[in-house]
């Protein structure tokens, strides 16, 4: 093991100091990178049961709201790579202490290393902005640095609906290649799309409320060269071995960085798979999973969800479906009708080689990572979908191929 | 010598899929998605422990490739790794020393694109062992099943065969 690998594995105040150094990220991103890096040296992972959970859980509600309160139907969620996550039924009468009710809700909580080490304060802060602007669960309590919780973690409700068809099972993992089926598709491509511009378009005051995210400026590219150090850092963090294809990629995205048009709530993983639906009224009915978001250049979104992993080709087996729902020229085409904003081809291939080289990160550095401490709740999960890893390198590569 | 690693892997998995398998309460998605993980990932290795030497020796051919590549294009302390590397190959070396050698490549050639970013050459060079590299780890991890058109790929035989 070279002096650097001995470095990952147990990082010292000197280590952590130099990516700091190297790598400026946003401030709320460096606090949770480095409370990673101080963490994995503090050794062994301990599995979290149900009722400590719950208990724990308990205390976080109690400190909120008082102790007139009953938690029922405790249960492990599925679905998700990144996240332990834990439903149950709150027996309570509201935040405005009306008449009693129950409502379901869940238990978001990251687990001692996560394939993707994001901060909850600020998905708790974008849930919250895109209340009124796509449906998203109703959020209600954060344990921001695991103080009560064994980790931190957030609370909201139980958002109804699923993710796939009943009647047609996904054989991925997490929503990847998910097959709506003909009927359903169209009438949720034309949500998917609607949605996406609200988001994209949320208006200025909304974003500027958002304290655990730095601001960005139009006209400038410090915002996606700081997103670029940010995977650049985890790259340096967490990576097994090198990969200079890696590299390669960081510097062209530097030295390439389009200056800002327009700032939106970019999600960071809009996709089939990360909303739900309703099977009988077939509408979304909450968007999931918004750790990765920023604000940042819509750009990033549009490119992500076409990506080739998250699509599949139709029934003629020559049409690309991007999420399973549209083809992309479509796709685009009623965006920028719903949105207003245009999609710049330019741009699109800047963010296919960004989004590609942050999956790589994720995938060939951090769930390696994760699976070789041992410190999820579902190694065996990040193991599996760290080799998804070589198909993006290997399309990050082509695209290099193409622009360098 | 009997049992073999395969007949002991065999042996694991079925235990899994017959008895543990329908132990498990059906309610209990979390648990059941991980079995069938567990049972797909074992049944994995089983294929691929075979062809694990020839990707060993495969992947320090492709990183010595890249060694005497990113060495010509300016990154000359490649030169000495990948003659230490034909020195392995030539040996036919354990293939722990193989793939610690391999990794010190790969460190030392991203160390070489870092230091002298911009250089056309150094691109080049990682570029053209990337396409080897890839297509190798996207042919060894195929029936994980995230390939779009695995049919259109080149199959791992060949690529270890080549």
């Amino acid at each position: 093991m070279t002096q650097a690998d001995a470095a990952r594995w147990a990082p010292d105040d000197r280590f952590i100091a130099a990516v700091r150094a190297r790598f400026p990220v946003e401030p709320e991103m460096d606090r949770v990178l480095t409370a990673k890096l101080r963490d994995r040296a503090s050794g062994a992972h301990r599995p979290v049961g149900l009722d400590e959970l719950v208990d724990s859980t308990r205390t976080l509600i109690e400190r909120e709201i008082g102790p007139d309160f009953q938690i029922s139907r405790a249960r492990w969620l599925g679905g998700g790579a990144s996240k332990l996550q834990m439903a149950f039924d709150l027996h309570w009468r509201g935040l405005e202490c009306g008449e009693p009710r129950v409502t379901p809700m869940v238990v978001r909580m990251q687990p001692a290393a996560s394939i993707v080490e994001t901060s909850r304060r600020r998905e708790f802060e974008m849930l919250q902005a895109m209340r009124g602007v796509v449906p998203v669960p109703e959020c209600y309590w954060i344990d921001e640095l695991g103080e009560i919780m064994p980790h931190p973690a957030i609370i909201y409700a139980l958002a109804q609906g699923v993710a796939k068809p009943r009647a047609r099972p996904s054989v991925q993992v997490t929503g990847i290649g998910t097959n709506f089926g003909p009927e359903l598709r169209p009438v949720l491509a034309q949500q998917f799309v609607e949605h996406l511009a609200r988001v994209h378009t949320a208006p200025a005051a909304t974003l500027a409320g958002l304290t655990a995210f730095e601001p960005a400026a139009v006209g400038s590219n410090a915002g996606i060269v700081r997103q670029v150090m940010w995977w650049r850092r985890v790259w340096e963090e967490d990576r097994p071995e090198a990969m200079p294809l890696v590299e390669l990629a960081a510097q062209w995205l530097v030295a390439n960085a389009p200056v800002l048009d327009h700032a939106s709530a970019v999600h960071g993983d809009f996709r089939a798979g990360n909303f739900l639906f309703d099977e009988d009224s077939r509408q979304i009915t909450a968007w999931l999973d918004w750790e990765l978001a920023v604000i940042g250049d819509r750009h990033q979104d549009l490119s992500w969800l076409s990506g080739h992993h998250f699509g599949h080709f139709a029934e003629d087996g020559r049409t690309f479906l991007a999420c399973g729902l549209l083809p992309r020229d479509e796709l685009f085409e009623r965006y920028e009708k719903a949105s207003g904003l245009t999609v710049d081809p330019a741009r699109l291939k800047y963010f296919r080689v960004y989004n590609d080289f942050a999956s790589c990160v994720h995938m060939l550095a951090t769930a390696c990572r994760v699976a070789m401490h041992g410190k999820s709740h579902q190694d065996v999960l990040v193991a599996w979908l760290a080799s998804i890893g070589h198909v993006i390198s290997g399309a990050l590569r082509d695209t290099l191929e193409e622009v360098l | 010598m009997v049992p073999d690693l395969e007949l002991q892997l065999a042996a694991a998995t079925k235990a899994l899929r017959e008895v543990v398998a329908p132990a498990i309460d059906p309610a209990n998605a979390v648990a059941l998605e991980q079995l069938h993980l567990a049972m797909a990932t074992v049944d994995f290795v089983r294929t691929r422990l075979p062809l694990r030497r020839r990707r060993v020796v495969r992947e320090l051919e492709n990183a010595q490739a890249l060694a005497t590549q990113v060495a010509a294009a300016g990154g000359r302390a490649l030169a000495a790794l990948a003659e230490e590397a034909q020195a392995l190959l030539d040996s036919g070396a354990d293939g722990a020393a193989m793939d610690a050698l391999r990794l010190g490549i790969l460190d030392a050639a991203e160390q070489a694109v870092a230091a002298d970013p911009g250089n056309k050459d150094l691109s080049r060079a990682v570029l053209d062992v990337a396409r080897q590299q890839t297509d190798l780890a996207r042919a060894w991890f195929a029936p994980m099943g995230f390939e779009v058109d695995p049919a259109g790929r080149p199959t791992l035989e060949h690529l270890l065969e080549r």
